[in-house]
This record gives structure tokens, sequence and C-alpha cells, in this order.
């Protein structure tokens, strides 16, 4: 596609438009895959995972390069291949054999691999061809790597990725909501974890040059926690998570080849945070919208009414009682009785008289008794 | 008995770091019963059914399914079936209770294959069984807490398997909701599938269960409920003993 167009650009802007073009097609692989990857960790609330892989890839840059004194590319990522799916080995150990708990399994893996990472890196640096080794690179990354055959295999990975989640879509969903339900369907949930793994640890690998480990983990997090925001319906967010990452990528190579002498990697990775902060901030879940709701709810809402509706209640039930269920059970003629209650507690909770529990219960604050004291008293003085 | 035996455990131990959970646990299930397994916190009884469906490894023991050891049962998802606890999962995932309720068809339509409109029916009307339909688009973090337990029993009943493990199904649900399901519960029993429900409402085994199995790290007893929950059982299942029973060095 891009060769195409090269003979029709002339010398000076082909030069420019050439590297522009491979560098942002670059950033907008890399975006969008570890957008759609981001996704099934941060669902499982293990975003880490990516972080501790990232990380992990520097020690094996690091070792290659002190075992074979020079700085072919592909034994440095075949190092970082290795380290990385050591880091997912030792992961998947560390859980089986103790009982520590999983996120902070990865964290002992993921700060001991970089610590072995910088620590040889210190140790190249003082070396003679050290300095000349470009190595410092890949901690911050380096767009000027970037090559077109490197954009062939970073395609290459994008359509194999999309490919494997595909046809392993419902699987991949199953295992990441509901993981024990999932083995009890003996459908191989070990095989499929380790397939999303792999992929994340080949991905790390191809965009580690260009955005470095440290800043890697950025976007292994980043779009699936903003893509979260915007949709409830698990594809929407996979989708908006792949665009996300890219917009990221393509912003972040364009700022920086506007500002002189800006990193590209660092760029993209504060531009995801920014996505990120606007997605939690105005997204329909954001504080701003809810806000707006409530404003508009408490117009509509009789509050006062509500909460005698419901006091007498839940004050039978001073540990807590499912008040929605108990609506739906008191008013079960009503056209639809329990999205109106579902306005109403909205409304209630923002106002802080109620609170959900942990185990689902809904109790009174004690600014809600307050307020029921105040009702009963008024309702007392009138009789 | 004549009855035929769906599930014989035969000293079934599992242990946490030494200490063991589950104590040589023996159990012969019935056929078509509707079994409760009740005792305190800490008794073991999730773990029991975890064991049991291969989700937590045992140390010793067998447990045999039809006659057979999990692992050579095939087709496993339409013979056995496994509700979570409600909060064995995170409810603010991105799904709807119909994406929820169809995962138990994943195992019926196979690798590679996407739920089809036979399979969306069937959650359907397994979501109509436990008076969910109204919520079939709605997200899952938006349902109350017995909401969300119908959910996950919509899903175990579509999975349509002949020995039903439901642990705490009743966690989070009115009396009025819990006798509705103990009735439908009833209604599979008396169709031949036989389900084991984990529950702690010792008020509820007379009058809708056939079998009692009161656990506390062994079984203590198990039996016709108004036969087994004598006084003395119940005080050596709930009493004040601290059963702390350590793995040998072998």
């Amino acid at each position: 596609m891009l060769r195409g167009h090269h003979p029709q650009l002339p010398g000076g802007i082909f030069l420019i438009g050439y590297t522009f073009l491979i560098v942002s097609g670059g950033a907008i692989l890399i975006g969008l895959i570890t957008g759609v990857l981001s996704v099934f960790f941060v669902a499982r609330q293990q975003s880490i995972i990516g972080d501790a892989i990232a990380h992990s890839t520097l020690a094996g840059i690091a070792m290659a390069y002190l075992i074979f004194r020079q700085q072919s590319r592909l034994l440095l990522l075949i190092g970082a291949l290795l380290t990385g799916l050591l880091a997912v080995g030792l992961i998947q150990l560390v859980q089986t054999v103790s009982r520590i708990k999983t996120d902070a399994a990865i964290g002992v893996v993921l700060s001991t691999l970089f610590g072995l990472g910088v620590a040889l890196l210190s140790i190249i640096q003082k070396l003679p061809s050290g300095s000349q080794s470009g190595l410092k690179h890949y901690l911050f990354g380096n767009i000027a790597f970037l090559r077109l055959t490197d954009l062939g295999s970073i395609l290459i990975l994008d359509l194999l990725v999309l490919l494997l989640i595909g046809l392993f879509w419902k699987e991949l969903k199953l295992i990441t909501f509901d993981r024990e339900y999932a083995k009890t369907l003996n459908i191989g949930v070990q095989r499929y974890e380790l397939l999303i793994l792999t992929l994340v640890v080949v991905t790390v690998v191809l965009g580690v040059e260009m955005i470095g480990v440290i800043m890697m983990a950025g976007l292994l997090i980043g779009p699936g926690i903003a893509a979260r925001q915007w949709s409830n319906h698990f594809g929407q967010v996979v989708l908006l998570a792949a665009i996300l990452g890219a917009v990221a990528g393509l912003s972040g190579v364009i700022l920086s080849a506007t500002i002189s002498n800006l990193a590209t990697g660092p760029t993209i990775i504060v531009i995801m945070g920014i996505i990120v902060f606007i997605s939690i901030i105005f997204s329909r879940k954001g504080p701003l919208l809810d806000y707006f709701t409530y404003l508009k709810y408490e117009v509509q809402v009789d509050v006062h009414e509500t909460m005698e509706h419901l006091s007498s209640y839940i004050i039978k039930h001073p540990r807590g009682c499912d008040i929605r269920e108990f609506a739906l059970k008191e008013e079960p003629t009503e056209p639809q009785p329990d999205h109106q209650l579902s306005d109403d507690l909205h409304v209630l909770y923002h106002l802080g008289y109620i609170q959900p529990q942990e185990s689902g219960n809904w109790v009174l604050t004690f600014k809600g008794m307050e307020l029921v004291e105040q009702m009963s008293q008024s309702w007392e003085m009138s009789q | 008995m004549s009855e035929k035996i769906v599930l014989t455990i035969d000293d079934l131990t599992v242990a946490y770091q030494n200490t063991a959970v589950l104590w040589k646990v023996n159990a012969e299930i019935p056929t078509g019963s509707l079994v409760a397994v009740v005792g305190p916190n800490g008794a073991g009884k999730s773990t029991l059914i975890k064991t049991i469906m291969g989700i937590v490894p045992k140390n010793f023991g067998t447990v045999r399914i039809f006659g057979k050891e999990l692992n050579q049962i095939k087709k496993r998802h339409e013979k056995i079936s496994y509700m979570p606890q409600r909060g064995s999962v995170d409810w603010s995932f991105p799904l709807t209770c119909l994406d929820v309720v169809l995962m138990g068809r994943y195992g019926h339509i196979g690798w590679l294959r996407r739920p089809s409109e036979e399979d969306r029916k069937l959650a359907m009307e397994a979501l109509d069984k436990f008076g969910m339909t109204d919520f079939y688009d709605r997200q899952i973090d938006e349902l109350s807490g017995g909401q969300k337990q119908r959910v996950f029993l919509a899903r175990s009943y579509l999975q349509d398997a002949d020995l039903i493990f439901l642990d705490e199904p009743f966690g989070g649900i009115d009396a009025r909701t819990e006798e509705v399901i103990l009735d439908l519960l009833k209604e599979l029993r008396d169709q031949g599938k036989t389900i084991v429900v984990v529950t702690h409402d010792l008020s509820s085994l007379q009058g809708h269960f056939d079998y009692a199995w009161l656990l506390n790290i062994h079984t203590i007893a198990f039996g016709r409920p108004d036969e087994i929950l004598t006084p003395d059982n119940l005080a050596h299942c709930y009493g004040g003993t601290i059963h702390s029973y350590q793995e040998g060095s072998s």
C-alpha cells in the first residue's frame, strides 16, 4: 500500500512523508492491538499483568546483548520474547505454589525482572562498547527504529490477534467474566489464558522498540479503562479500546512530529492518559453526567413521598433490605415499577439518604434516618 | 436402598497449607433427589462442591459421578452443572443479563461457533422461568442482589444438566422468591435431575429437601431431614467444638 505511493512523491516530501507514514502506521497498529488486549486484563482487574510482561523484556534485551555482544535487533528481540514468556511462567508458578494474591505475585515478578534488566543495563553502560549499544532506547522507546519490514510484522500480528480473538470470542468472554464456571464447562481455560498472555508478550516485543518497556505498560492498561467508561457491551468495549489505542498512537506521532525533539513513545502514553481522564469524567458513568442526571431527577421525583414509601419497610430491616425487589412486590401492576424505582433510588442515593451494602442490600444512612425522623415528627404535629 | 446412586464420594480430603478443609468425607447421593448441604461457616461446603467440579484439587479420596471420575466424563457440560456463589464474579463486567444466561449454552454450542437464534430463545425462556424477562437487556451491575442471583440460576437452569450444584442460591433473596425457586428445583427433581444445594437456611430443609447433608470438615450426618436434624447432630455440627485436623507428614 505504502510502496505504491512512493514514486509519485517528490524527493524531499518523500523522505518526510515516508518516515511519517511508517511511524504513524506502526503507532496506529500497536495502539489498536494493545487496546484490544488491554480489555481482557482490565476487565479481570489484572491490569498489572501487561505491566509485568512489558518491564520483564528489558532483562532479556540486556542479557541477549551481554551474551552475543552485538546489536542484532533480532537477537535482542528474541531475548525480550524469552523473558516475557519467563514472566508469564513465573506469575503462574507463584500463583500455583503459594497463596499469594494475584496482584502481589505479579508485582514481585515485575519488580524482580525489571530490577534485573536495569542492573544488567548498568553493566552494559560501563562496557567499552556499551554506550554505543543504544540499549537505553529500549527503556523509553525510539520511533526511529521502525522500518517498513517492522510495519509488516506488526500488521501480521494485528491480523493474527484479531483472528484468534474473533474465533474464540465467546470462550474468552466467558473466561474473563467467570473463570470458575468456565472451568466446569471443561473448555480448556488455561489454554485460552496462555493464548492471551502469549499474544501480549509478542505484542510487547514488537512494540517495545517504539514505545519503550516502561511506556508500553500504559498502552496495555489505558484503552481498556477508557473504553469501559463509554459502553456496557463487551463487544463495543473491545472495539472502542482498539479505536482509542489507535487514536492515541496516531496523535502521539503527529504531536511529536510537530514539536521538535518531543519523544514519541511518552507522548503517546500521555495522550492515552488524557483520553482515560476525559473518559472517566465525561462518559455517561462519569461524575459530570451523573450530576446532571441527578439535577434532572430531582425535579421529577418527590423525595419525601419516595422516602415515606420506603422508610417503613427499610426501618424494619436495620441490617439492610432489598428495596428494589420490595418495590416490585408492592406495585406489580405498575407499568414499569422497577424502572421508576431505580430512578427514585438513584436520587435518594445521590442525596445521601440511602446506600447499598456489600451484600447488595440497602440501608438508610444517618442523613436518611434524620429525614425519616423529621418526616414522622411533622406528621405527628399535623395530626 | 434400591435407589440408583449418581454421586459417590469416598474419603475425600482437601487441604490448604496442611490444614484440612475437608477430611475423609463420604457420601452417596441417590439419583433424582434434592439435597441440602448445611454446616457452619468454614465447614468446607463450597470447597466440597468446587472439589467435585474439579475447580479445587483434592488431596486424597475419590469422587465418582455416574460411576466415572470427573475427567472420564464425556460431554461434561450436559451431565453436571455448577452455579458459583454470587460474590465470585465482578458484576461491573460489561455484560447484559442475556449475555450471562447465554453462557449456560456455551458448552452445547461448542468450539468456534456463535450462539444461534435458537440459543437466544432458550436463554430468554430461562430468564422467564426466573421472572427476569423484563431485565434481559439490563447491564448486570444495575441488578439487585436477588436479581443477580436469579440470573445465575437461569444460566444454570439453561445448561440443563442431570446433576446440578448450586452454591448458596438463596443469598440476598427474599422468602417469597426462595419459595418460588424451591418449587422450581422440585420440578427439576421430578424430571429426574439431582440437585445439590449449599444453603444456610435450616428452616427450609424439612418439607422441601429429600436429604440433608450436615457437613463440618467431615460428614456429620446424611439422611432425611426429619431424621437427622436432631439436636445432637446440630450441636455436633454447629457446636463450639473447633475442628482442626492437621495433615500428617506423609
